[in-house]
């Protein structure tokens, strides 16, 4: 099975999620809202062209629109071994998880 | 509504290459759209600097690496490229280092011309008062004058030049010439900067001398020069004040004496006659004026003019103000203009040498390029590898001009009779321009390849259907012919400079300069001169004895103040003055066409007695020479008739034109002692010479000159220029070969299957070289076709300030076509022939 990073599975997440909405600042925006945190844009671009190079994403452009001054967008979407990956991943989470309950901390005695 | 800024932007397309994508950008532009209405312009506008900011470090990881990846490989193909090419990439950059050299060794040559006088902090604001005519000698109450009355002048300064002195400290006692007499404010106004002492101090008490660095040493070895005693023309014992540094080679002004400028009466060596020193219709001091506003100079020389001649009528011609910084410009204009071309079109030369080299070399390359673009390269990719290729053999060619230009350097000196200090030049212009010549070539000798080829279609040129040379065939013919043109016009122009200054160093100069020797007479060597004559009276070895004010070529005494009957003084007529002893014309040599020479049977030549040349007679407006005679002219104090008249000599350098002379008998003002000896025994009338002078003048060195040898130096300035001329018309016709040798070896390589087809047709080894050569013949016709009416247009121009020229030299027109002619020929046959005579079974199996 092929291993994610989180960021990765977080960006996979997005684009399941956005359907044919899912282009470079939505998803952004998506994995930002998650974190609570707002990184440079740029970051979410690794991702999303390693995934489209490990073919669990595939890319395509969009229509120019006015909006953008006539540049267009580039709009994801999940090749069916990005959708195993993400399921591959999940089950390995969960697995790894098995057992270890709400994970309540115990204090440490002196 | 705001939009993101666009630097950063720019940025961002720069450096984003890999996301280059417009999403990338359309994304962030929305963005930006979006922050800008909720979070306010100016966060938003920091927001989208850090995004363009932040996209550096990615940048450099991940392009850089690749990018030196593919440098390393470029740099593998271009070292393959020169080491494949091995004939090629030498002649390419030996022929590119060569020009460049020779233009840098110009390009130094100039810059201390036109950096003379410029070191003054003042220079701009100083001027030199002149005459219109040239004349550069004012009076000495002018200066003091100019400075009360006219309030455009800051200050003046006079600088007076007292001759030959004899300086003495303890033992050491030497002849000297850089003594000047000088107002006080002399070391303000110019920046001769003081290394001990006080600048506004140093000159103003009477017994005080300033002298530079070297005469310290000279002089004072070892010790501190401050306070002692120097004395000059035994009399006068100075007490040193100050020491200056030295004047800079590259100083109108070499002075290394400075003494107040009242001393002049005391120190002129013709003592007598400048009793006194005030008066306003004598000229003996040169004047310098500071401006409040340089830019007023001209609107000052009418007033200036308006003040001297309220003081005196003398002489009326208008003063005018000549700029310091001019006045070495003035003197060797015509030679930077001329080496500033010459730079220039040796440096073109090379440079379309390399460009045709260059070109022809990466012709054979359209299929690596084309393989460059079946596995991915753009354009540009190929663009920059050609420019980049063009840039590493430019610098190696700048590396070989280097060690060529440190290797030539001392003897361009030599040669050029300058020390130019290296450091003084070379500075961020020097680089500058280095860099703007480097850039230059590469941007010119690598478009050819880096437009053409990368332009090439893959495919064509892997099947081979793309050949080279087909479509730049008329271009290269034109860089051909262009580089002869240049190389026929520098030829010819050596010949023509060459040829004029044989001729005036050959040219009769009207009396016989060989075997004559001239001594200076000093201010106690003058006053026994009469008893040397008498002791060597009758000597057989040495016929002539005589005694002038100034010799021949060195005649500078041009004056206003000569009258005679019916003058018209309207038209200010100058005459050429030369004061001499009894024997001079014999002596000299000068042929006497009406009249008599001086003579002591006739008493009354002692008394005033004038010798005029044949201009003067025309000037006076007399028909024939013997009409002059007996007519009476007044001069310099002296009255007396014309007694002869003497056929034109050469008393000016002969670039000049012969100009009215009167010789007059005197003997208070004789500076010269000439000595005539006698052919073929040199050696024994100069020891027979020197016996009487130690025994009339005991304690005084006997220095004497061959005046042939004074002679030659006035053309020295001409020899070195046509020295210098051949060097580097020889580096540029030197260039054009290399250029041509490296087509001649390209076509032929191209057309290697052509020949060997034609071999084995039949065709004769002598067919195929004319074949190969035949083309290149007739442009360098065609070049020497073009280059003759250039060459006599410049020749023309250049000779015109020359009086006196050889009769044009034709024959030089077609001798260098033959030449130029020749060593295409040469050139082009020695490889024809190597092509021509190689096996045609080897030529049919290449590929």
């Amino acid at each position: 099975m092929e291993l994610l990073t989180k960021l990765e599975e977080m960006v996979l997440i997005a684009v399941l999620r956005l359907k044919d909405k899912a282009y470079g600042i939505a998803v952004y925006n998506h994995v930002a809202g998650l974190t609570g945190d707002r990184p440079a844009v740029s970051s979410v671009y690794f991702p999303l062209e390693r995934l489209v190079r490990r073919g669990f994403l595939t890319a395509v452009l969009g229509d120019p629109t006015p909006v953008r001054g006539g540049m267009r967008k580039k709009y994801y979407a999940l090749t069916t071994e990005g959708i195993q990956a993400l399921r591959d991943n999940r089950s390995l989470t969960e697995k790894a998880w098995r057992g270890l309950g709400g994970l309540k901390p115990k204090p440490i005695k002196d | 509504m705001s939009r993101p800024p666009r630097l950063a932007r720019f940025l961002i397309r720069l450096f984003a290459t890999r996301r280059r994508n417009e999403a990338y950008l359309g994304d962030l532009d929305e963005m930006y759209a979006e922050r800008a209405s909720t979070d306010g312009v100016r966060r938003t506008r920091r927001w989208f600097w850090r995004e363009a900011l932040g996209s550096l470090p990615t940048y450099f990881r991940d392009n850089l690496g690749w990018r030196f990846n593919m440098f390393k490989n470029y740099l593998k193909t271009a070292f393959r490229a020169l080491k494949r090419q091995r004939g090629y990439a030498f002649l390419n950059i030996a022929g590119l280092a060569v020009g460049i050299a020779s233009a840098l060794l110009i390009w130094l040559w100039v810059q201390d011309e036109l950096g003379f006088d410029k070191f003054h902090a003042k220079a701009g604001a100083i001027f030199r008062l002149e005459r219109e005519n040239g004349g550069i000698t004012s009076p000495y109450p002018f200066g003091p004058a100019l400075a009360a009355e006219i309030p455009e002048i800051a200050g003046t300064v006079r600088v007076g030049h007292p001759g030959v002195l004899l300086v003495q400290a303890g033992e050491r006692s030497f002849y000297e010439l850089s003594l000047r007499a000088v107002d006080p404010a002399f070391l303000k106004m110019f920046s001769f900067p003081l290394v001990r002492g006080d600048a506004s101090s140093a000159l103003s008490h009477p017994q005080s001398i300033v002298i530079s660095w070297d005469m310290a040493a000279k002089y004072f070895p070892g010790q501190d020069p401050m306070g002692r005693p120097l004395t000059v023309n035994k009399d006068y014992v100075l007490t040193v004040s100050g020491i200056m540094k030295n004047p800079p080679l590259n100083s109108t002004l070499q002075v290394h004496f400075l003494v107040p400028v009242d001393r002049m009466e005391d120190l002129r060596s013709t003592k007598n006659y400048w009793k006194n020193m005030n008066r306003w219709d004598l000229g003996a001091f040169q004047t310098w004026v500071e401006l409040r506003d340089p830019a007023a100079a001209p609107a000052v020389g009418p007033k200036i003019s308006a003040l001297y001649d309220s003081h005196t009528e003398w002489n009326r011609t208008p003063w005018t103000l000549k700029p310091l910084t001019k006045i070495r410009f003035s003197l060797t204009k015509s030679s930077i203009y001329l080496f500033s071309g010459l730079a220039l079109f040796i440096l073109v030369v090379a440079c379309i040498n390399f460009m045709n080299l260059a070109t022809a070399r990466a012709a054979g390359r359209a299929k690596e390029v084309g393989l460059r673009k079946v596995v991915g390269a753009f354009r540009r990719n190929i663009a920059a590898q050609f420019y980049g290729e063009t840039l590493l053999t430019t610098l190696l060619a700048v590396l070989a001009a280097a060690a060529l230009f440190l290797l030539l350097f001392p003897s361009f000196q030599r040669i050029s009779g300058k020390a130019i200090g290296l450091g003084a030049v070379i500075g961020w212009r020097f680089g500058l321009g280095l860099l703007a010549v480097v850039l230059l070539t590469c941007a010119l000798a690598g478009s050819y390849p880096a437009l053409l080829l990368s332009a090439l279609q893959p495919v064509k040129t892997l099947k081979g259907e793309w050949r080279a040379g087909a479509r730049s065939a008329s271009f290269r013919r034109t860089l051909v012919v262009f580089q002869f043109a240049l190389s026929a016009l520098l030829l010819i122009g050596t010949g023509v400079i060459t040829r004029q200054v044989n001729h005036m160093r050959m040219m009769n100069p009207g009396y016989d300069k060989d075997n004559l020797i001239t001594v200076a007479l000093r201010q106690e060597t003058s006053k026994t001169y009469p008893v040397l004559k008498e002791t060597l009276r009758g000597e057989d070895l040495v016929p002539g004895v005589t005694a002038a004010f100034q010799m021949p070529m060195n005649n500078l005494m041009k004056e206003t103040g000569t009258r005679w009957e019916g003058i018209d003084l309207e038209t200010q007529p100058y005459v050429f003055y030369d004061d001499v002893d009894y024997d001079y014309v014999e002596t000299m040599g000068i042929e006497i066409i009406a009249g008599r020479s001086f003579s002591r049977e006739f008493g009354s030549d002692a008394g005033g007695a004038f010798l005029v040349n044949e201009k003067m007679v025309r000037q006076m407006k007399l028909a024939a020479p013997a009409e002059a005679l007996g007519k009476v002219l007044s001069s310099w104090n002296v009255t007396g008739p014309i007694v002869g008249v003497v056929r034109d000599y050469h008393f000016l350098p002969a670039a000049n034109v012969i100009e009215p002379q009167v010789i007059s008998l005197g003997r208070e003002k004789l500076a010269y002692a000439v000595f005539r000896l006698k052919g073929g025994r040199i050696q024994d009338a100069l020891s027979r010479i020197k016996a009487a002078w130690t025994k009339v003048n005991p304690g005084h060195p006997f220095e004497y000159r061959f005046f042939d040898e004074d002679f030659d130096m006035m053309y020295r300035a001409d020899e070195r220029l046509g020295t210098m001329l051949k060097l580097f018309s020889g580096m540029g016709v030197l260039i054009a070969c290399l250029g041509l040798f490296g087509l001649t070896a390209f076509t032929a390589s191209r057309r290697t299957k052509e020949i060997g087809i034609r071999k084995v047709l039949g065709a004769s080894t002598p067919g195929i070289a004319v074949l190969l050569g035949k083309e290149f013949l007739v442009w360098v016709a065609v070049a020497n076709l073009i280059a003759w009416p250039a060459a006599y247009w410049a020749a023309g121009k250049w000779l015109e300030r020359f009086a006196y020229r050889p009769a044009f030299g034709w024959w030089l027109f077609p001798a260098v076509g033959a030449g130029t002619l020749v060593l295409a020929l040469a050139t082009v046959g020695y490889k024809a022939f190597r092509i021509a005579l190689s096996r045609a079974a080897e030529a049919l199996r290449y590929e």
